[in-house]
């Protein structure tokens, strides 16, 4: 297979994402911003590794504390049902992995086909996640009362 | 006529946000079974008596195109109105979805957009029944 770069990424093109995404599939109000939390914060972090003409994963992180009420959003429940952990974990990878797929895209033009693999989610501080990427670039959102980081790491 | 739907997805979430939209999108659905991968959803179309199929691409198993694929050489179920929704944005992939006569949603998905999708598909519903209605 033929390597092809990527297209320069910015912080930009992947805080467009995040926003899109979290606002059609969890209806949350989204907007660009760098408030980040402490980074002793509890997170829940949603790694997808893609592979075509250039590999490597995308991974988003939310605060724990604001998940139930973002997949809620999602599921259509009512206020007071918190979902279960395994419908997070779940959610929270979906989200992650349509982020994947749509900032994939937009980084290779309309032509070229990836493979996404199934979303890895663990719960970590911010400090727990670490790049051994050559290339990584995150950018982060203001997500209702509190925020969303979207990384992107591409392999040499 | 009441449409029995099923939805083919490895995510429960998004599994139930399709099922949550069929049931507001005001077009009469029966019974929506789910899977989580092809062939899980092709046991399904075995057992059940399926009037519209939702997929996904991605998947573990077995993936959208290969069930699909699968379905199509059934003469049974080979001309199964098909949805793909899926985060799949390579042209080059989505051309070779749609040369298999299904529709193309793309994730993230609106309301608007599935409604529009089942829509067209109950056009072609009514306009079937009325060309058997003729010919009788």
């Amino acid at each position: 297979m033929q390597i092809q770069k990527p297209m320069p990424v910015s912080e930009q093109t992947l805080t467009e994402v995040a926003q899109q995404v979290l606002e059609v599939m969890a209806f949350a109000f989204v907007a660009p911003g760098d408030r980040r939390g402490d980074p002793a914060t509890v997170c829940m972090h949603a790694t997808v590794r893609f592979s075509g003409p250039f590999s490597g994963d995308v991974r988003l992180s939310l605060p724990q504390a604001i998940v139930p009420a973002l997949v809620s959003n999602m599921l259509g429940d009512d206020e007071g049902c918190i979902p279960t952990e395994r419908q997070q974990y779940d959610a929270v990878g979906e989200l992650a992995s349509v982020m994947c797929g749509n900032l994939v895209q937009i980084l290779a033009g309309p032509e070229p086909v990836f493979t996404l693999r199934s979303p890895a989610v663990i719960v970590g501080t911010a400090a727990s996640v670490r790049q051994a990427a050559a290339s990584v670039t995150s950018a982060t959102v203001r997500l209702d009362e509190s925020w969303a980081e979207l990384t992107l790491s591409l392999e040499a | 006529m009441a449409l029995n739907i099923l939805v083919v997805d490895d995510s429960a979430t998004t599994r139930t946000m399709v099922a949550r939209t069929l049931a507001m999108g005001g077009v009469p659905i029966g019974q929506v079974h789910q899977a989580s991968n092809g062939r899980e959803g092709l046991d399904t179309l075995d057992r059940e008596r399926i009037d519209i199929v939702f997929v996904d691409i991605n998947m573990p198993v077995m993936n959208g195109i290969e069930m699909i694929d699968t379905l199509r050489q059934k003469p049974e179920l080979a001309a199964m109105p098909i949805v793909v929704i899926s985060t799949e944005s390579s042209e080059t992939r989505i051309d070779e979805v749609r040369r298999k006569g299904v529709e193309f949603i793309h994730k993230p998905f609106t309301p608007e957009r599935v409604h529009e999708v089942m829509q067209s598909l109950l056009g072609e519903f009514q306009h079937a029944d009325t060309e058997a209605d003729a010919r009788f």
